[in-house]
Parts: C-alpha cells; sequence; structure tokens
C-alpha cells in the first residue's frame, strides 16, 4: 500500500490551519477577525516549507498508486500556494470595504484554503477518483465563494449559474470516467496509460473516444472553453472582484493542472487519436475567436476580464493541441505568465473599484494623473495580455505558437495571432481611459489615492516577474523543464 | 457475498453487460433531456442527479462484468454518492439564498446578467 503520512504533509498542514481558522470564527467571532488574513498567510507558508522539506526528494507514488510525488507536483503546488498567498494579502483591503464578507471572514479564508488543498491534491492526483475528488474539492468552494455577497442579486445568480452548468459539467464528466474505466478497465492513470500502449486498437475504439471527449468537458468548463463558456462573463460580473480574482487565478491553475494529468498522464498517446486532436483544436479555436470578438463591446471591466480569460484559455489549449514534450513545458509557461499578469491586473481593478464605486472601463479614467503608479503597471499588465514583446505574455505565446508549428498545427497559429490583434483594441481601450480622457467624478478629483502596503508589494512584484520573464525567460523555462523532465509518468512509459 | 449472488444471477437468468449501458444511456439523455428543457432550478438538480445516477450504473456494471474481484468501480461508486450528496446541498442553499431574494425558482426569472 505504501502508506507515508509525511508525503502528505503539506496538504495536512494547509487543512489544519483552515479548521483552525473556521473554528476560530465560531468560538472568538470578532475579536478573530483581524488575526484571520495573517494566519491563513502563516499556514500558507507553513506548507510552502513542508512542500520544500519533505516532498523534494522523496518522488514517488503512495497510497496504493493513488499519489504521486515528482517534479510537476511540486512545481503546481508551490505555485498554488504562492498564488493563494497573493490572494489571502490582497483581501483584507477588499474585504472590510465590502458589507456582507465583512460578517464571515473567517469562513472565507477558510473556502480559499480548502479551494488551495484541492489544487494541490490536483497536481499529485494518479487516479480518476482522486481526479474527482479534487477537482469537486476546488469547485464546490468556489460556487459558494461567487454567492459570498449575498444581499447583492447579482451574486446569487452568478453563483447559480456556475453551480448549475458546473455540476452539470461535472456530471458528464464521471459520465466519461466511466467509460474509460470500461474500456481500460483500470482507474489508475499508469494503468490507463499502460492499456493505452499495449494495444494499438484502442486508441480506434469508439467508446472510448467518447469516454475521453465527455471528460474532457470538465475541464473545458473549468477553463471557460467555448462551447461551455456561457457561465464565466455573468459568474465574473456577479461575484465579488476578489474572488473573481480567485476564479481566474487559482480555479484556473487547477484546471490546467487536471488537464496535463489526465491527458499526458492517463491518455499518454491522445495524439495519435485524430478525433480528441480535432476536438482540442476546435474548442482552442472557438474560444480564441468567441473569446476575442466578445470583448470587443464590453463596458464593465470584470465582464471584459471574463471574455480575455476565455481566449486565453484558447491559446493554451494550442499547446494540448500540439501533444508534444515541448509543448507540455509551453503549457506551464503559458499558466504562469497569465496568471501572474491576471493577479496584477485584478489588484489594480480592486482599488479602482473600491475608491470610485463603479466596476465599469469608464472608472479608470484619470487614473494616469491621480496615482501614475498604478496607471503604469496597469498598462504593463495590459500590455502583457495582449503579447507584445518585452512582457510575460510575449514569451509565454511565444513557446504555445512554436510548440504548435512544431505539430504542424499552423492553422491554429495563425488563428492565434490574428486574434490577439484584435485583442489588442479592447485592452488599449483601458489604456486610453488611464491616461487621455478625464472623468469628473473619478479618480482625478481625489488626488491623492492612499495605497496599502501589500498592494504596493504585490502589484510591484507582479510587474517585476511581467519583466523578468522577457528580460531572463531561461530561469522559467529550466523551471518549467525540470517540472516536466522529473515527471514519473516519463520514466514509467 | 453479493458477487456469488450477481454470479448466480448473470447465470440463470442470461443478463448481458450491454443492458445495463442501455439502461445508464437513456438515464443520462433523460437527465440531459431534463436540464435543457425544466425551467424549475430543483427539477435542473434533479435531472443533473440522474446523470451521476447513469454514471454510477455504469461504474458497478462495468466492475461486476469486468473485474469482479477488484471492485474499483464499486468503490468509485461511492464516491460519487458523497459528491452527489454535497452538491445537492450547496445546490440547495443557493436555490434557497435566490428564493428568498426573488420568491421564484424559475430559471427564466433570473436574468439581471446578461451580455
Amino acid at each position: 500500500m505504501n502508506i507515508d503520512i509525511l508525503s502528505l504533509m503539506p496538504e495536512i498542514i494547509v487543512a489544519f490551519f483552515a479548521f483552525l481558522i473556521l473554528m476560530a470564527g465560531v468560538f472568538m467571532g470578532k475579536s478573530f477577525e483581524k488575526a484571520a488574513a495573517p494566519v491563513a498567510a502563516l499556514g500558507l507558508f507553513a506548507a510552502i516549507g513542508a512542500v520544500l522539506w519533505f516532498n523534494v526528494g522523496r518522488a514517488g507514488l503512495f497510497y496504493n498508486f493513488t499519489y504521486s510525488i515528482e517534479g510537476f507536483s511540486i512545481f503546481f503546488k508551490i505555485f498554488a500556494l504562492v498564488v493563494s498567498i497573493i490572494i489571502v494579502g490582497l483581501s483584507p483591503y477588499y474585504i472590510y470595504r465590502t458589507e456582507r464578507i465583512k460578517n464571515h471572514i473567517s469562513e472565507f479564508y477558510f473556502l480559499v484554503l480548502i479551494i488551495t488543498i484541492g489544487t494541490m491534491l490536483i497536481s499529485s492526483a494518479n487516479d480518476l477518483i482522486m481526479l474527482f475528488i479534487s477537482i469537486e474539492l476546488v469547485s464546490m468552494p468556489a460556487y459558494i465563494l461567487a454567492g459570498f455577497e449575498k444581499n447583492n442579486k447579482k451574486s446569487g445568480e452568478a453563483s447559480l449559474k456556475y453551480f448549475l452548468l458546473g455540476v452539470l459539467a461535472s456530471a458528464i464528466m464521471v459520465y466519461g470516467f466511466s467509460l474509460v474505466f470500461g474500456v481500460t478497465k483500470e482507474i489508475n492513470l499508469f494503468a490507463i496509460s499502460r492499456a493505452f500502449n499495449e494495444t494499438d486498437s484502442i486508441v480506434g475504439n469508439p467508446l472510448l473516444i467518447t469516454g475521453i471527449v465527455m471528460s474532457l468537458a470538465g475541464f473545458a468548463f473549468k477553463i471557460a472553453a467555448v462551447p461551455f463558456h456561457f457561465w464565466a462573463p455573468d459568474t465574473y460580473e456577479g461575484s465579488p472582484t476578489i474572488v473573481t480574482m480567485i476564479i481566474t487565478s487559482i480555479v484556473k491553475v487547477a484546471a490546467f493542472a487536471g488537464l496535463i494529468r489526465l491527458l499526458y498522464v492517463g491518455f499518454g498517446n491522445y495524439g495519435a487519436s485524430k478525433w480528441i486532436v480535432l476536438t482540442i483544436a476546435a474548442l482552442s479555436v472557438l474560444s480564441m475567436v468567441l473569446g476575442n470578438i466578445s470583448a470587443l463591446p464590453q463596458k464593465n471591466f470584470k465582464r471584459l476580464m471574463a471574455y480575455s480569460s476565455i481566449s486565453h484559455g484558447g491559446y493554451i489549449l494550442i499547446g494540448f493541441a500540439a501533444a508534444s514534450a515541448n509543448a507540455q513545458w509551453s503549457i506551464l509557461i503559458y499558466v504562469m505568465a497569465y496568471v501572474i499578469m491576471n493577479l496584477g491586473a485584478f489588484a489594480v481593478a480592486m482599488i479602482v473599484e473600491k475608491e470610485t464605486g463603479s466596476e465599469e472601463i469608464n472608472a479608470f479614467a484619470g487614473l494616469g494623473q491621480s496615482n501614475p503608479y498604478l496607471a503604469i503597471t496597469m498598462t504593463i499588465f495590459l500590455v502583457s495580455m495582449v503579447g507584445i514583446p518585452p512582457f510575460a505574455g510575449f514569451i509565454g505565446k511565444l513557446f504555445v505558437f512554436q510548440a504548435g508549428i512544431n505539430s504542424h498545427y499552423t492553422w491554429l497559429v495563425v488563428i492565434g495571432v490574428l486574434t490577439s490583434v484584435i485583442s489588442l483594441y479592447y485592452y488599449m481601450n483601458i489604456v486610453r481611459q488611464m491616461f487621455f480622457t478625464k472623468n469628473e467624478d473619478s479618480l482625478s478629483k481625489s488626488t491623492s489615492l492612499k495605497l496599502p502596503l501589500t498592494y504596493i508589494i504585490i502589484i510591484a512584484l507582479c510587474a517585476a516577474l511581467t519583466l523578468l520573464m522577457v528580460i531572463l525567460p531561461s530561469i522559467f523555462i529550466a523551471i518549467s523543464k525540470y517540472a516536466i523532465t522529473l515527471n514519473l509518468f516519463n520514466f514509467v512509459k | 457475498m453479493s458477487i456469488a449472488l450477481f454470479k448466480i444471477l448473470i447465470a440463470n437468468y442470461d443478463i448481458k453487460l450491454w443492458y445495463f449501458l442501455v439502461i445508464s444511456a437513456i438515464l443520462f439523455c433523460i437527465g440531459i433531456f431534463g436540464v435543457l428543457t425544466r425551467r424549475n432550478l430543483v427539477q435542473i438538480l434533479m435531472s443533473i442527479e440522474l446523470i451521476l445516477n447513469a454514471a454510477m450504473i455504469n461504474f458497478v456494471a462495468f466492475s461486476a462484468y469486468q473485474k469482479p474481484e477488484s471492485q474499483l468501480g464499486t468503490i468509485f461508486t461511492i464516491f460519487i454518492i458523497i459528491v452527489a450528496a454535497c452538491e445537492v446541498g450547496i445546490g440547495l442553499a443557493i436555490i434557497l439564498s435566490i428564493y428568498r431574494g426573488k420568491s421564484t425558482t424559475d430559471i427564466s426569472k433570473i436574468n439581471i446578467l446578461k451580455w
């Protein structure tokens, strides 16, 4: 059975702190409020230490081959924890100015930590049961968080739409898992991939291909690829901005980690089946085209970011359609770049929202005069999202497109390049608002904007990383190649 | 013991695997149809449960016919039941909070957010 409790230590530490915060909130009430965020951050830092102490150098399979530790899972665990720390660091400023969340602070941090545990478990999941349970562990708290602002009708509706479509997608995914189980007679990902390799005819099995395509549906929902994207704009707009940030960052990290594990570990040579690759390519094309075109007329910043995240999901799916070893690390680089610039952009947007009380794009008007620091960093993040050279988004797109061309998907890459030109319009619209438009009742009035220290540090950090990714891309390439080459699944084959 | 009973049943009544698969496929289609056509939130939730039940029947049937000794599919079914229970709990809570605000569970009336 190989039970090794130490291998699970990071998750146990985060879970301990999650329940500690929940219980302290129940028994200590108001007096615990101020301490909740620091305690959550402490737990996350401790978990990073535990990953470095207990997981590095302990590669192997645990718990009856259901839980694996390898470069890939260590990379994603640390990444998830860092993203989570950034979210916890940004949250107090937003929460204390939001009436409804203010009274439920400990529940909020409890749910955020549970999402983090789910993401960490997904990156180690080596079994269909484990994968399913950990995806649900990420989704369920996200449904609740989306409806956290209970007296706001928009928030309840956002939560409902997210919940109904999410549960439907995961039900279809489980049905797909059952077909995969029926054909391969295994639920362990290594065993499934062995069944794939042993018989070539299994790739041409229609029942299996149906099963794989159905199980892709669940992940396509989480990354909001186009036929499954209907929840995204409504949920992004309706939920509190801090929750929108959680959905775009850590939930997406979880979805991509799960998709990489399922496709590259479980269905090892899915590239051999034309139908699966065509399905992924179709998801990618639809997301890129529809995401970018629907973003053009948007006036609400969060809704705009929803369509932008749909299109970014499309770009990353090019890497999955390419189905090569190069594509694996280029996906990791794109995910890193996307999450970093998204966190930065949302941090700026949260300050603008709370200062002006508006989520519209014209609330950014005059930010260039009232607070040049925010305006310049926001410009960096937006330009990076378009993929213009001196920023991280460019590196991400470069490697994903390169992997696509190497696998002879030039038409996919051409669509990708053309749609990123479209995206220039709506990102630059925000920049134009910040520097060239004057709005009497917005930020330009309050000339001295008080920034919390955590925001200054985190925004600077995100901007610095966005630049560093282009100045020294070799560091990030080395990290993501380490994550891929230390994989157990490459040794098993 | 249940496996032995199941084997006797299969031997005596000539029940084949595809009977179960057809039943689960029909349940899956009913579930999808229900999600697409129903307007009441609770009915939509019930239709989604039907899809989960279809997956469970698949798992148990595959497990019993193909690998009766390992019971992998049966274990998966238990986990699906747990997750389904959580889903119903969270779903009803969300529906309840919507109902308090709007006094309706009709999904076509929940339409503040669009385009």
